[in-house]
Parts: C-alpha cells; sequence; structure tokens
C-alpha cells in the first residue's frame, strides 16, 4: 500500500507533462502550405468524406459498396481530375465527426449532405450550394404529431451532430433530445417507441420511409430549408475554386441534372424548394 | 494556416461537462455496487459441488467474457425491445456494465476462494469450527483479500467502459464530449478536457479503493 501511495504523485506529475507537452507540440506545428489541390493531384487519389447511412446521399448497398449521390459527384471529380472515376478513396464519416475528419487532415473533401451554417463555415470553407433541404419528422404511423410544434415537452429523437438536432434545441426547448450518432439507430429507436418523432432531413426521410411500412414523414413543408455545401479545409483558396468550377463543368454537362434524377426522381416534389 | 487552439469553448461548457461526468459517476458507482454482488454470488457458485449451480455460473461468465461490451450494450437497448424487454437507456447501460463486469469479478472471487489452502479448512474442522464458522472465520476473511486488488481493477475498468454507453443516448462524459466535437469541432480542446475528467475520475476511484485496501489489512 505505501507502494502505491508512493508512486501515485510522479504519475501524476508525468500526465500533466505529457498533456503540457503535446500543448506544446500542437502549439509549434509547422504551417503545411501546400494546396490541397497540388496534394491530391501528387498523390494521385482524391479522399472523399461520404456518409454511409444516408440514402441517397451516402450509403451501402446490397453488395457491401458505399454508392449514392455523393459518392457519384465523388467518382465524377475523380474523373476529371485523373481521367478515372476510380481514383478516389471513400472515407465513412458521420455528421459528427466529418469536420473534424476534414480539419485532421483524414480528408480531402467532405461529400457528406452537410448543411451550410454560419458555425460550420468559420471552421471550414463551403462550396457553392449543390443541393437544398428542409426538415421532416418522421413518426409512427397514426402518431398526432403533425409538425414540429407538437413536439413541445415530447422526446424526439435527434442524430449527433445533425441540423435536426440543433434547430429543435433552438425552437423546442422543453423537447427532450435523445441523440445517436447514426441514422439507423434512429430509425431503430423509433420504431421501438424510444421517441414520438426522428427528425431529419427531408430527403432521408422520404427514401428511408419507403421501406417502413409503419412510419410516415409528416411536417410539411419542410422546416428551416437551407442548402447543401461541400467542405474543404480552409486556407485551399486553389482547391476550392476547382471544386466550384467542376460543380458548374456538372451542370453544364448535365451530369448532375442526370444524378439529382437518378437519385432524387421520386420525392423531388417533395422536398424543400430555394 | 496553423490550427489555434481556444480553450474558451471548454469553459463556457464546463456545467455541461461536470454534468455528463456526474452521470459517469451514479451508473458506474451503481454498476460497481451491484456488480460485486453477481461476482460473489456467481464465483461462489462456480466453486459449488452442485453442476446445477457450477454450470449455468460457468456459462454467464464464458458468455459475457467472451463477447464484446458495445455489442451487449446493443443487444441490451435495441434487440431486447423486439422481443419485449424496453429498458430506458440508463438502465440498459447499467445493466450491460453490471453483466460484463460481474462476469471478471466471478472469476476474481473464484480464484479469491480457491486459493485457500484445504489444510485451513480441514484445521478449522478438527478445531471444532461448524461449516458456517469456518466460512465466516476462515474463509471470507482471507478470499476477500485476496481478491480485493482484482476486484478493484475490475471497478476501474469499468469506469472507463462506461465510455460505451454513450452510443445509446445516454449523455454521460463522453457523449457530451461528442457532442461539443460536433458542433465546436474543437476536438483537441473537448477531448482533451474530456481525458482530464475521466483522469480525475479514476485517480479518485483509485485513491478511495486504496483507501478500502488499507483498512480491511488492518481488519484482518
Amino acid at each position: 500500500m505505501r507502494l502505491m501511495r508512493g508512486n501515485a504523485r510522479p504519475w501524476f506529475y508525468g500526465a500533466i507533462f505529457l498533456m503540457a507537452l503535446s500543448l506544446i507540440v500542437s502549439l509549434g506545428l509547422p504551417a503545411l502550405a501546400a494546396d490541397t489541390l497540388d496534394e491530391v493531384k501528387a498523390r494521385g487519389k482524391l479522399i472523399a468524406g461520404v456518409k454511409a447511412d444516408f440514402p441517397p446521399f451516402g450509403f451501402i448497398d446490397e453488395k457491401g459498396q458505399n454508392t449514392g449521390f455523393d459518392i457519384d459527384i465523388a467518382r465524377e471529380f475523380a474523373r476529371y481530375l485523373f481521367g478515372d472515376p476510380n481514383k478516389v478513396e471513400l472515407v465513412a464519416v458521420t455528421s459528427a465527426n466529418r469536420i473534424p475528419n476534414l480539419v485532421g487532415r483524414k480528408i480531402d473533401i467532405i461529400l457528406a449532405s452537410m448543411t451550410i451554417l454560419p458555425e460550420r463555415a468559420e471552421v471550414i470553407d463551403f462550396s457553392d450550394p449543390y443541393f437544398y433541404s428542409g426538415h421532416l419528422l418522421m413518426v409512427r404511423k397514426g402518431s398526432p404529431i403533425k409538425s414540429y410544434q407538437d413536439l413541445a415537452g415530447k422526446k424526439v429523437i435527434t442524430l449527433q451532430g445533425s441540423t435536426g438536432d440543433k434547430y429543435i434545441k433552438e425552437l423546442v426547448p422543453t423537447a427532450e433530445r435523445i441523440t445517436f450518432t447514426k441514422n439507423s439507430e434512429c430509425l431503430l429507436a423509433l420504431k421501438d417507441g424510444r421517441g414520438v418523432a426522428f427528425v431529419q432531413d427531408d430527403v432521408l426521410l422520404l427514401n428511408m420511409v419507403k421501406n417502413e411500412p409503419t412510419l410516415e414523414v409528416v411536417g410539411f413543408p419542410p422546416f428551416k430549408p437551407a442548402p447543401y455545401g461541400l467542405g474543404v479545409r480552409k486556407g485551399n483558396p486553389k482547391f476550392l475554386a476547382w471544386v466550384n468550377d467542376a460543380l458548374k463543368k456538372m451542370k453544364k454537362e448535365g451530369s448532375y441534372d442526370k444524378l439529382y434524377t437518378k437519385w432524387f426522381g421520386e420525392v423531388a416534389g417533395k422536398l424543400a424548394k430555394p | 494556416m496553423g490550427y489555434k487552439l481556444n480553450f474558451s469553448v471548454i469553459w463556457k461548457n464546463l456545467p455541461l461537462l461536470l454534468k455528463g461526468a456526474w452521470l459517469t459517476v451514479e451508473v458506474s458507482t451503481g454498476a460497481i455496487l451491484v456488480a460485486i454482488l453477481v461476482g460473489i454470488v456467481m464465483g461462489v457458485a462456480k466453486t459449488s459441488r452442485h453442476q446445477f449451480l457450477r454450470f449455468p455460473a460457468a456459462w454467464y461468465v464464458e458468455a459475457f467474457r467472451n463477447t464484446p461490451l458495445l455489442i451487449q450494450i446493443f443487444l441490451i437497448y435495441f434487440g431486447l425491445p423486439q422481443i419485449g424487454l424496453k429498458l430506458s437507456p440508463f438502465m440498459s447501460g447499467f445493466a450491460a456494465l453490471v453483466l460484463y463486469t460481474g462476469a471478471y469479478n466471478t472469476e476474481v472471487v473464484r480464484a479469491g476462494l480457491e486459493a485457500i489452502p484445504k489444510g485451513q479448512i480441514e484445521a478449522a474442522r478438527s478445531l471444532g469450527f461448524t461449516e458456517i464458522q469456518t466460512i465466516r472465520y476462515v474463509i471470507v476473511p482471507q478470499a476477500f483479500r485476496i481478491s480485493l486488488p482484482a476486484l478493484s481493477n475490475n471497478f476501474i475498468a469499468l469506469l472507463k467502459n462506461s465510455s460505451l454507453v454513450s452510443v445509446i443516448g445516454m449523455v454521460e462524459l463522453t457523449f457530451i464530449g461528442n457532442d461539443l466535437t460536433a458542433w465546436t469541432f474543437r476536438a483537441f480542446e473537448v477531448y482533451g478536457a474530456v481525458t482530464v475528467l475521466y483522469l480525475a475520475l479514476v485517480f479518485s476511484l483509485s485513491w478511495i479503493l486504496a483507501i478500502i485496501e488499507r483498512r480491511i489489512r488492518l481488519l484482518i
């Protein structure tokens, strides 16, 4: 026992020392000057952060492959960059960890159904808008909940780091939010009756509900509509300009419209309008 | 472009972090106490002469020690409702921590009981101790003393493992950390603060356990 007591102190100081050291190291990191565009070209492939549980933007198909609107855009970018749509590495991200992934240099670009928000724009740079989305509510069929105003004092299921979570916190402060890190978990929690509604982006809910005979989507027209953008690290003007040019090129060449119809054709009429 | 540290996000959200830490303390303390009971009951059952006690205890240990805690948490929270048992996030996390750590405790208690030489029990019986007296005065004090350091390890592991229950929406320390990171994007500052808070919690727990170990050493 004496031994343990005698040793506790050096450990404690050791821990403090390590933390101080890591602080100093992180402060002293040299500024990395290369623009992401040069890095990507030198590497020979684009590393894109995409969703794996957000149909139709990014999800895993029956064959276990990443697929979706965002993934098709990533492949189109790779085609523009290297003439080969397969020169792209897809990294699965969540709403909560996509910006840390980008800032932490794990990925070159966020292609993950991300809403353009001022607080996010302080940390990363957004491309021009490439999609427009508002929020709806998914409920069990026959639920008395018809809009977000009905959620006062109720248990509401949200996704961590999503705009749905943010707006419920702001618009319905009396609601008790039950928060998960994956859309699939939110869906399961709603089916299990852990909350009265699951608040998320219109396009996701409208796609998810197609396979859910016991659930329905309410709350039209979608509330708090806002544009989606792609995200790049701050201080990479060349890469940001390239991304915006690539989006424009896709729209001009018609590949954007083709992808839009491919992925949103069925639900396009119900989505938020700019 | 360098990343500038900004710790104001920690000070601003300190009450939230402390609230999360408190829930971590609550669920861990509760789970530690119940896991002791589970360990004792199952540990005794596992050293029993009777197969109908020994086998269920052995199966329990194998089932919960050989599967990931994360899967147990998902199974209890998302799986059980589909067969009719719906537990709250707190109860689900609590149950998973108790069952998982209880399995480890079982082995510790069993080892403690088996470490007592047969000769001591025979000696006690020849001195005229009844079976109950032998257990009370010879077996329990020694087994407890032998088991305590290993139990302490399990308790510290439990406290740290409690971070996993954040995945089922339990708003404990790790959950708050993830949430703050998601909205402030200051991963280094937030997880740094969370680390310091866990460190403080684990140090406090080890300190308390060390005091208990010392007391018990004086007592028996």
